[in-house]
């Protein structure tokens, strides 16, 4: 079921998404020029270690959180599931919590690892809820992650403030991209094989989409599938947090504008996803460099704006079209 | 929500705190009364008791001043006093009345202080603990007096309430020979006030612009938009913005360590920026860490022990 428009689609998001990567890598606290760049070693080396590394991290940020929506929307069966909704990205948040107070000089790995334990321990509570409450209302079912986000933060902020963390952990959790330089944001390639992988797989999540009944019944191992989204989405979501903190609502609202545009074709999609989830939290980081220059507004904190808006427009105005 | 039942909680000390009052009015008794003297505070002109024998120290700015003189509290906030003042912590004689995020009023109450000095961290709480004892609120306040002059202010005042005139005024004396001495060394330098905070350094003007009241420096990103209370004093800044304003100097406060969260030290983090290598403040060293307990009192001592430190880095530096 494409939409009438797919051939135009294409060239025009990646034109403007260049354009988008051009701003990012241009725009900033130090001034550079593209001649700059070429000729003034001064300017390149900031171009290397700050720039370059940021919009990177922006682009790998906006797939790990995009790509862990698609997933989630596709496991819940529920078009207003991503990893901020669902609870995950505060399990994440508690593992990181834990790994300040139990072993602050961690290496980052070790912390995205517990990140991520936490993210899937998370995300198999929520799951585990939903099945045992048994909702399947399309706005009642994010409600309950939301719910359960609340909780597992309510318990990471009592934890802070007990042992004096609360201005450390708000620090990091609206951290967003200010202080992303090269040696910081590495391990968020590691999104890119996620990506792979979803992509592979994209069609037993489109099939498992559809039900555990239906999925079963065209002989797909329904629980596989389910673990093995589950831990491509802690996996992006424990990363994604150790790095670059919360980044709210941005899983929820591309994956469902792409599926409007062009329908559920999951392995289709993707890509589109990808892309137009990169776009967006790019804008939302050059708008947070460019308002109160020289200082920043985190990237988390607009797309928060963004993306709040945007959910309730689409709770709003699809409850009728989003039978799911 | 968190709000909500904060709210909550203060409602219900309040209401403990109260239901203690009738109580136990007269379990200790109070001092004798004493002269009263007129003070100028935050709140207005309050008259409080000379040589008050039972005194609660809730602003941490006044914690140092206090020892000084010579006075110990009946109950103090232990978390929140720096390591100067072990001595007040350890004391198990020294009620502990939990942090300003939670206050344990009803302890503030069975200690039936004479006199409570509140404000700063407390300032919130003001009102209910008059009902306790006077609250006397001197703590700096730059809008109205600058923080410095505020700083002197508050230990006049502490010093005529204790009858510590003469180490007063040493005190004070102390402040304005060091920040002299360190202004005599600055001549327009450039400086970041640099705040480490979760491992991250970022712009702390809001709550260092004081420091470099009296001197002749710059801060590069002194704040063009509102007061020294905006919200953007302390927004996120990126390392590279840093290195475009590349100033002279940098000092760092860093939060990390005065709260004790480990992790690596705000040295470990500005020597690992690879941004910063060929700034001038890298290139010359002139990066100056402030004492720890320079975060936790913020009082007068501390401001005096950071513009000695200065102006012998200054020194240095020339």
């Amino acid at each position: 079921m494409k939409s009438a428009l797919p051939a135009a689609v294409w060239p025009a998001t990646a034109v403007a998404l260049g354009g988008l990567v051009l701003a990012s890598l241009f725009v900033g606290g130090y001034d550079l020029t593209p001649w700059g760049v070429l000729s003034d070693p001064a300017q390149a080396e900031v171009w290397w270690i700050s720039r370059v590394p940021r919009t990177l991290a922006l682009i790998f940020a906006a797939m790990a959180m995009t790509i862990s929506g698609v997933i989630m929307q596709m496991i819940t069966q529920n078009k207003f599931v991503e990893p901020t909704t669902a609870g995950t990205s505060e399990w994440a948040g508690l593992g990181v919590l834990a790994m300040l107070l139990v072993a602050p000089d961690a290496p980052p790995l070790a912390k995205m690892a517990v990140a991520s334990l936490f993210a899937f321990a998370g995300t198999m509570v929520f799951l585990a809820v939903l099945r045992r409450v048994g909702v399947t209302g399309s706005v009642i079912v994010p409600l309950v992650g939301i719910m359960l986000g609340a909780v597992v933060g309510a318990l990471a902020t009592f934890l802070a403030g007990r042992f004096n963390l609360l201005q450390a952990m708000s620090a990091w959790r609206s951290g967003g991209f200010s202080s992303i330089v090269r040696g910081f944001y590495e391990p968020l390639w590691a999104v890119l094989g996620v990506a792979v992988i979803t992509w592979i797989a994209a069609d037993r999540f489109s099939v498992a989409g559809m039900g555990r009944e239906v999925a079963t019944n065209v002989g797909l191992d329904y629980n596989r599938t389910v673990l093995l989204g589950t831990t491509l989405v802690a996996l992006s979501t424990g990363i994604t947090s150790v790095v670059v903190g919360f980044i709210p609502f941005l899983g929820l609202i591309v994956p469902n504008l792409v599926s409007m545009l062009r329908g559920d074709d999951l392995r289709a999609n993707l890509p589109l996803v990808a892309i137009v989830g990169a776009g967006l939290l790019l804008v939302c980081d050059l708008i947070g460099r460019v308002v109160v220059a020289p200082m920043e507004i985190p990237a988390s904190v607009v797309m928060g704006v963004i993306g709040g808006a945007g959910f309730i427009v689409m709770v709003v105005s699809q409850r009728e079209r989003i039978s799911a | 929500m968190l709000r909500h039942l904060r709210a909550l909680a203060v409602a219900v000390c309040v209401g403990l705190t109260f239901a203690a009052c009738g109580s136990s009015g007269s379990a200790v008794p109070a001092s004798e009364p004493a002269d009263t003297i007129t003070v100028q505070t935050n709140t207005g002109e309050l008259s409080v008791p000379v040589n008050p024998q039972r005194v609660v120290a809730l602003d941490n700015t006044s914690f140092e001043t206090l020892l000084e003189f010579g006075v110990t509290p009946v109950a103090v906030p232990k978390q929140l006093l720096p390591d100067s003042l072990a001595a007040w912590a350890d004391d198990p004689e020294i009620i502990d009345v939990g942090t300003h995020r939670e206050p344990r009023l009803e302890e503030i109450n069975a200690a039936n202080p004479d006199l409570i000095i509140g404000g700063k961290r407390f300032a919130e709480y003001t009102q209910t603990l008059s009902s306790i004892a006077p609250v006397l609120d001197l703590a700096p306040n730059v809008e109205a007096t600058g923080y410095l002059d505020g700083l002197k202010h508050q230990t006049t005042v502490l010093g005529e309430v204790f009858g510590a005139q003469s180490a007063a005024e040493r005190l004070n004396a102390e402040l304005d020979d060091a920040a002299a001495e360190a202004s005599a060394l600055t001549n327009g330098q450039t400086v970041f006030l640099a705040n480490h905070n979760g491992g991250k350094i970022d712009n702390g003007a809001g709550r260092m612009a004081p420091l470099i009241e009296p001197l002749q420096m710059t801060d590069v990103f002194a704040s063009n938009r509102g007061g020294s209370d905006s919200v953007h004093n302390d927004s996120g800044l990126a390392p590279e913005t840093v290195a475009q304003a590349n100033p002279d100097w940098v000092f760092v406060l860093d939060r990390d360590a005065a709260v004790g969260n480990g992790g690596s030290p705000a040295r470990a983090t500005i020597e690992a920026q690879e941004l910063w290598r060929t700034t001038t403040f890298a290139t010359k060293a002139q990066v100056l860490y402030l004492d720890n307990g320079f975060y936790v009192t913020e009082g007068i001592s501390a401001y005096t022990a950071f513009y000695q430190q200065l102006a012998a880095a200054l020194r240095g530096a020339a």
